[in-house]
C-alpha cells in the first residue's frame, strides 16, 4: 500500500485550496471516501490548503458540490506535468525516441571480444582468424552461427583443440583449449641429435652427460658448430646414436662503441614552468599548445588511459620545463667516465637479459681514434656464458 | 408490566451482564491492549510539537489555532498556533504545530 502511495506522489501531486463554510466536513468526507490528502493547513477561517495525488483530484468534485466549497489549484508538481509541458516540443520527443531506439539497437551488436585460455598461440592471430570466420567488433548478432565460426577457426589454427564461444549481451567470450606440446626435455630424451653452438667464442668448460664432446677447453668455436655429438664410440661395440646432453660454457665478448665530442651543449634549466592538458587517441596526442617556439622545452607527461571499443583514449597533464643550451668543453677523463657509465647501462639493459648464466670477467676500454674534435671509444666486455641448443639429426 | 414480564426482563439483563463480564475476562487473559479491546482513542504526543491520535471518528472544527476532534466517548480539543494536519488516515491523525493546551469534553 505504501509503495503504491509513493508511486502516486511521484507521478504528480497538486496543492489545492478550498473555500467554504464546511471545510471540516470536506476533510471528513475525504477520509470516508478513502481519498488520501496530506499537509493540511488552515490559512484563514474557511480557507484550507492541502496536497492531493493527481489521480484522486477528480473525485473531489462530488465532495465540493456536497459541501458547497470552491476548489482552486495552487501549484502542480511531479512527472506528469513535466511530460505535459514537453508534449509540444516535438523535436525533443523525436530525439528522445531516437535515443531509445539507438540504445536498444546497439544491444544487438557484438562490441567486445575476449579471448581466454590461450598460452602459446598469439591473441592477435586468433583475432584475425575470428575476423575471417565472421566474428568481429561491430558485427550484428542476428544470424550469427557460432558453430560455423568455431569450425573455421579450428581449420585456420591447427593448434587449437577445442573452442567455445559464449555471447553474453554485447560481449563475446572465446574460450580456447590448446593442444599440449611435448616439453623440450622429453623430446631430448627420445630424439637423436647433437648440441650445437649458437655463439662463437672460446670454450671455458665442456661437460658431456650423454654423447661425445668433440672439442676441448681452449678451442675456438664458431656459430653453428657441433659441440657435443650424439654418438658414443667404443672399441669393442658398434657406435651408438644417443640424444646428446651436456653443458658448455663459452668465453664471448660484447662491444660498446660510441663517438664523443669535446664540445658539448648542456641544458640549463630556468625557473619557468608551463602547464597544459591534452587528449590522446591511439598514440595521436593533442594538447593545448600556447608555447613560444623560440624557447626550448622538456615535456613531462602524466596520463591515465581508458580503453573504449579497442581504442586507447588517454587524458594527459603536461608540464613544460624551459631550458637554455650552453656550450662547454669536456676533458678526456670526463668523457671516459661518462662512456663507462653508458656502456654499463647499455650492457645491463640490452645484452645481459638475453644471456644464460652469464658472468662478466673482464672489461677493457680502447680509444680507437682521436682528433681535435672527437674521440671514438670502444669498451669490450668479456663474458662467460652457457651456450648450445639441441638440434635433431636428420 | 406484570410480574412475569418483569422477571423475564431481569433475567435477560443478567444474562447480558454475564456475557460482557466473560468477554472482558477473556480479553484480559489474552493481554489485548485496552484501546483495541474497547475501541478507545490513543493519543501520543512528542513534547508540544506533534500529536498522533489513533481511533478518532471525525474532525468537528478546524482552524489555525483550534482543533476539535470527535472520538467514541469524548471530544478532544487542541489549542495552539500553526496547527497543520500532516497526515490524515482512516484511523490515524497526525497534527503538528505549537500546541499550548489539550482538553477533553464529554459527549
Amino acid at each position: 500500500m505504501e509503495l503504491e502511495e509513493g508511486i502516486k506522489r511521484i507521478n504528480g501531486t497538486i496543492e489545492v485550496q478550498i473555500e467554504g463554510f464546511f471545510t471540516e466536513r470536506f476533510i471528513n468526507l475525504c477520509k470516508i471516501n478513502n481519498i488520501k490528502i496530506w499537509n493540511i493547513k488552515n490559512i484563514l477561517n474557511g480557507m484550507v490548503r492541502f496536497n492531493i495525488a493527481i489521480k484522486d483530484f477528480k473525485s473531489l468534485k462530488k465532495i465540493a458540490k456536497k459541501t458547497k466549497c470552491k476548489v482552486k489549484i495552487i501549484s502542480k508538481k511531479g512527472m506528469y506535468f513535466k511530460w505535459f509541458k514537453l508534449r509540444k516540443r516535438k523535436l525533443a520527443l523525436i530525439l528522445l525516441l531516437g535515443f531509445l531506439v539507438i540504445s536498444v539497437l546497439s544491444t544487438k551488436f557484438v562490441w567486445k571480444i575476449d579471448i581466454v585460455g590461450n598460452t602459446y598461440i598469439a591473441t592477435e592471430d586468433i583475432y584475425n582468424a575470428l575476423e575471417e570466420a565472421g566474428l568481429y567488433v561491430g558485427r550484428n548478432k542476428f544470424n550469427l552461427k557460432t558453430k560455423k565460426i568455431i569450425n573455421s577457426l579450428r581449420v585456420t589454427i591447427s593448434d587449437i583443440a577445442w573452442v567455445g564461444i559464449d555471447i553474453d549481451g554485447t560481449h563475446a567470450v572465446v574460450n580456447i583449449v590448446e593442444k599440449t606440446k611435448l616439453p623440450e626435455e622429453s623430446i631430448r630424451n627420445t630424439a637423436i641429435g647433437d648440441i650445437v653452438s649458437n655463439k662463437s667464442g672460446i670454450i671455458q668448460k665442456i661437460v658431456a652427460e650423454n654423447g661425445t664432446p668433440i672439442l676441448s677447453v681452449g678451442d675456438y668455436v664458431e656459430e653453428g658448430r657441433i659441440l657435443i655429438e650424439g654418438k658414443v664410440y667404443s672399441e669393442f661395440l658398434e657406435t651408438k646414436d644417443v640424444p646428446a646432453q651436456g653443458e658448455v660454457y663459452l668465453k664471448t665478448n660484447y662491444e660498446f662503441k660510441k663517438d664523443y665530442e669535446y664540445n658539448i651543449q648542456e641544458k640549463e634549466y630556468t625557473d619557468k614552468v608551463k602547464y597544459s592538458i591534452g587528449v590522446g587517441i591511439n598514440d595521436k596526442e593533442n594538447y593545448i599548445n600556447y608555447l613560444d617556439k623560440s624557447l626550448k622545452y622538456d615535456i613531462i607527461k602524466s596520463s591515465s588511459d581508458i580503453n573504449l571499443f579497442g581504442n586507447n583514449i588517454s587524458f594527459s597533464f603536461y608540464t613544460f620545463k624551459i631550458y637554455n643550451l650552453k656550450d662547454r668543453v669536456c676533458s678526456k677523463d670526463e668523457i671516459i667516465s661518462t662512456a663507462n657509465v653508458e656502456a654499463e647501462e647499455y650492457f645491463n639493459s640490452e645484452i645481459l637479459p638475453s644471456l644464460k648464466e652469464a658472468k662478466v670477467i673482464n672489461k677493457e676500454l680502447f680509444i680507437d681514434s682521436e682528433d681535435d674534435k672527437k674521440v671514438t671509444i670502444r669498451i669490450v666486455f668479456d663474458v662467460v656464458e652457457k651456450v648450445g641448443y639441441f638440434k635433431e639429426r636428420n | 408490566m406484570d410480574r412475569k414480564e418483569g422477571k423475564k426482563f431481569l433475567k435477560k439483563i443478567n444474562f447480558k451482564n454475564k456475557i460482557s463480564a466473560a468477554k472482558e475476562k477473556f480479553l484480559e487473559k489474552l493481554n489485548v491492549p485496552d484501546e483495541l479491546a474497547h475501541n478507545l482513542t490513543k493519543i501520543t504526543m512528542i513534547e508540544n510539537k506533534e500529536i498522533l491520535i489513533e481511533g478518532y471518528n471525525n474532525i468537528v472544527d478546524y482552524y489555525d489555532n483550534y482543533i476539535k476532534i470527535q472520538s467514541k466517548n469524548i471530544y478532544i480539543v487542541l489549542d495552539g498556533s500553526n496547527l497543520n494536519i500532516n497526515e490524515i488516515n482512516d484511523s490515524e491523525l497526525l497534527i503538528s504545530g505549537n500546541i499550548s493546551n489539550i482538553g477533553y469534553l464529554n459527549r
